[in-house]
């Protein structure tokens, strides 16, 4: 499996990064390069987790609001700033849901599905992937996620930890229980 | 199942069109026109407007707040010691039970606590009775959100000797003074809107009695969220339902359109024959048409449609051969004097019939559920509808019935308190029969016998825990579980040494008499192994 590449920085840019982050704290019109390096990863984010594009654009701006306005409190303690953006977008997007702003929306593709088949040593036909995607619009939010997070967006375990505030062992254990539960599903016919 | 869509191969934009539509200043404006105004700023007024505004602000707020004052006291929790054990609240691990949130109130003031959950604990003036009434008063609070952090905290969950409870919610409240219990007054209750875990259809409310360890009914008002946005409907005006009502109406136009994009599959497309129509057996060229190639036992049906002369097979054909036309097949009969085309459909025989079979009814079963979910959608809208429509004929009663209960709709129970203790939302269910065979509990380390003096069995499914020996109304003689269920067996022995033992569902079927545990030897704390092996999704 693939992963996010922009989760994988040198130690260069890491160092670059919090020269911004600390030139952005002083004075929010230095967050400029902060969010023109976030702005798409962050968005995608949301978007695949909604159906309303115009939504999600709203939302990925109040996501940078939010961050503008708590900069101040971020403190590199081992969270990438990646990360904690991503925290905030997961708490805008699902405000926007109880909101009833925006409808949770998964968006799955047949790619995908055939390589998750695959992972699951299931046969990579269409009947399959027709009984997988009905599978997957059987599960509970907090498997959904983990699955969205590992195989829709090849995270890796350390960011999905990162992520949900979790171990990165616990974000390993928890998406294998949520693919376990999948199987469950695709199993019942 | 949860209010969600599921889109497959939606276009992805691409990152031209998503940078597009960065805006740095738009966001920047919009943060620093959030900022209030430099004329606001205490220091643009000088050190003399400071003070005379300081010394203002003082008396005002002095003032107002000896009247009434509410705190959000999310911001000074803090985490105290381990509460006290008692006889009935006794965690079963040494070190990892559940810590208080310690919060310091004024007993002459209304206080306001919101817990990070979104709890809320309202305390009005002169709800406490402290001995000294010019001292703050702690207050002690913790929730149980999930198995883990009940069971970790010793919180019996049994009820009476029978059932053991399904938990949606448990808070525990105390309040003291210099290490003194503080009574409440009984007219000026405390107000608790406890957050809920799970839908609360089908769950009664409970104190804990302290003395006998069981469970008594205690009043309760569950207010879900849906009904909480219809009550703020109903104070509104009537824009705001007419605007519930057409949101509901274009769900339910992307719920028929879904309905018709659902194809039901059909004999044809899974190539099942129709056992009336003939069939002819016939060599053809796999590389004119590859997509047949892949099917060993395959032969052609003639389609009813062609009005034929069924008698053409006794006459003398020279030669007979395979067409496809605009993607129908067709067999081309050809004699000395005549040559007739017949359109035909290939269809499977033998082993890839059989297959073809089990694929075609798994695919009618998933046709059949889906529109089954589309038709349930499309009725819980449709009384959400009517629901509405009442409202707006002067019906608001209407907005305060249970319209619909959708399962993951939480909301929350409110109730009044005037008395510390233990109170839960919960569900009681039945206890397993116990093992008909005497059962031995082994380490897998050693193969020596566990000497447990008490067992705990969560049952994953049915999201249970289940309790044997010491503290429990069960002695471990009664050890028993559900055999189908997925279940974590957790065994604690008079030493302090525990073992687990995780089983999945439908394997406990095959256990006898003896049941395996494992020694947690990796350095992780209880707490977070049963987290992960339970999948608990709120950290304790």
């Amino acid at each position: 499996m693939t992963v996010n590449p922009l989760y994988h920085h040198t130690h260069e840019r890491l160092e670059e990064e919090q020269v911004w982050i600390q030139q952005a704290k002083s004075n929010p019109e230095l967050f400029g390069p902060l969010y023109k390096k976030y702005h798409e990863p962050i968005f995608r984010y949301i978007h695949q987790r909604m159906d309303d594009t115009e939504m999600a654009f709203d939302v990925t701006s109040q996501v940078f609001m939010k961050a503008l306005k708590n900069i101040h409190k971020y403190e590199n303690r081992g969270v990438p700033f990646g990360s904690w953006l991503y925290r905030i977008a997961k708490s805008e997007l699902y405000q926007s849901f109880r909101d009833k702003q925006s409808l949770r929306t998964v968006n799955v593709e047949s790619v995908t599905l055939f390589e998750m088949m695959d992972e699951m040593d299931e046969d990579q036909s269409e009947i399959n992937k027709k009984i997988l995607f009905r599978a997957l619009g059987k599960m509970k939010e907090e498997p959904l996620q983990l699955i969205e997070m590992r195989f829709f967006e090849r995270r890796s375990f350390k960011e999905i930890g990162e992520i949900l505030d979790i171990t990165e062992n616990n974000a390993k254990v928890k998406c294998f229980r949520a693919l376990e539960k999948l199987k469950k599903y695709f199993h019942e016919k | 199942m949860t209010n969600r869509k599921m889109n497959l191969d939606r276009p992805n934009l691409n990152s031209e069109q998503i940078s597009a539509r960065q805006n740095f200043d738009k966001v920047l404006s919009k943060h620093l026109l959030s900022k209030p105004p430099v004329w606001k700023n205490p220091w643009f007024w000088g050190p003399t407007g400071l003070a005379s505004i300081g010394i203002a602000l003082f008396f005002s707020v002095n003032y107002l707040n000896s009247q009434n004052e509410t705190h959000d006291k999310t911001n000074t929790l803090a985490i105290t010691d381990l509460p006290k054990d008692t006889e009935c609240i006794h965690p079963p691990i040494e070190g990892e039970d559940v810590p208080f949130q310690t919060f310091e109130v004024n007993p002459n003031k209304n206080e306001e606590i919101i817990l990070p959950s979104g709890t809320k604990i309202e305390i009005p003036k002169e709800s406490l009775l402290p001995e000294n009434k010019n001292e703050s008063v702690e207050i002690e609070v913790r929730e149980f959100p999930n198995k883990v952090s009940a069971f970790l905290a010793g919180i019996p969950m049994d009820y009476k000797k029978e059932d053991a409870f399904i938990s949606a919610g448990m808070i525990e409240i105390r309040g003291k003074q210099n290490d003194q219990v503080v009574e409440i007054n009984t007219e000026k209750p405390i107000e608790i809107d406890m957050m809920l875990t799970k839908n609360p259809a089908g769950f009664d409310f409970w104190s804990l009695n302290e003395t006998t360890r069981d469970w008594t009914k205690y009043p309760v008002k569950y207010e879900m969220n849906h009904q909480k946005e219809e009550s703020k409907l109903s104070l509104n005006n009537p824009v705001a339902i007419k605007k519930q009502i057409a949101n509901i109406d274009d769900q339910m136009v992307a719920l028929n359109q879904s309905k018709s994009e659902v194809q039901k599959p059909s004999t044809e497309s899974f190539k099942i024959p129709n056992e009336s129509h003939q069939k002819f057996d016939l060599d053809f060229n796999k590389k004119t048409y590859p997509e047949l190639a892949k099917f060993e036992n395959l032969v052609f049906e003639i389609l009813p449609t062609s009005g034929y002369d069924k008698n053409f097979t006794k006459k003398t054909w020279s030669d007979v051969k395979l067409e496809k036309n605009k993607e129908v097949y067709e067999m081309i009969f050809t004699s000395n004097s005549e040559k007739m085309r017949l359109p035909v459909r290939p269809v499977l025989q033998g082993k890839e019939l059989t297959e073809a079979r089990k694929e075609f009814d798994a695919a009618i079963n998933n046709f059949n559920e889906t529109v089954a979910e589309i038709e349930k959608n499309k009725s819980v809208l449709q009384k959400q509808k009517e629901a509405y429509q009442k409202a707006l004929m002067g019906d608001l009663a209407a907005l305060n019935e249970k319209i619909v209960s959708n399962s993951d709709d939480k909301g929350t129970a409110s109730f009044k308190l005037n008395q510390w203790g233990v109170y839960n939302c919960d569900k009681p269910s039945r206890y397993p029969a116990a093992m008909k065979n005497e059962t031995f509990f082994v380490w897998e380390s050693s193969s020596n016998s566990a000497d447990f003096n008490q067992i705990f069995v969560f049952n994953l499914d049915k999201d249970l825990r289940f309790n044997y020996g010491d503290r429990a109304f069960h002695p471990i003689s009664n050890f028993g579980f559900h055999a189908n269920d997925e279940l974590i067996i957790f065994g604690v022995e008079r030493g302090g040494d525990f073992g687990i033992c995780e089983l999945k569902s439908g394997k406990s079927k095959n256990i006898s008499s003896k049941i395996i545990f494992k020694k947690e030897e990796n350095g992780e704390s209880i707490k977070d192994v049963l987290n992960m092996l339970m999948n608990e999704t709120v950290s304790v």
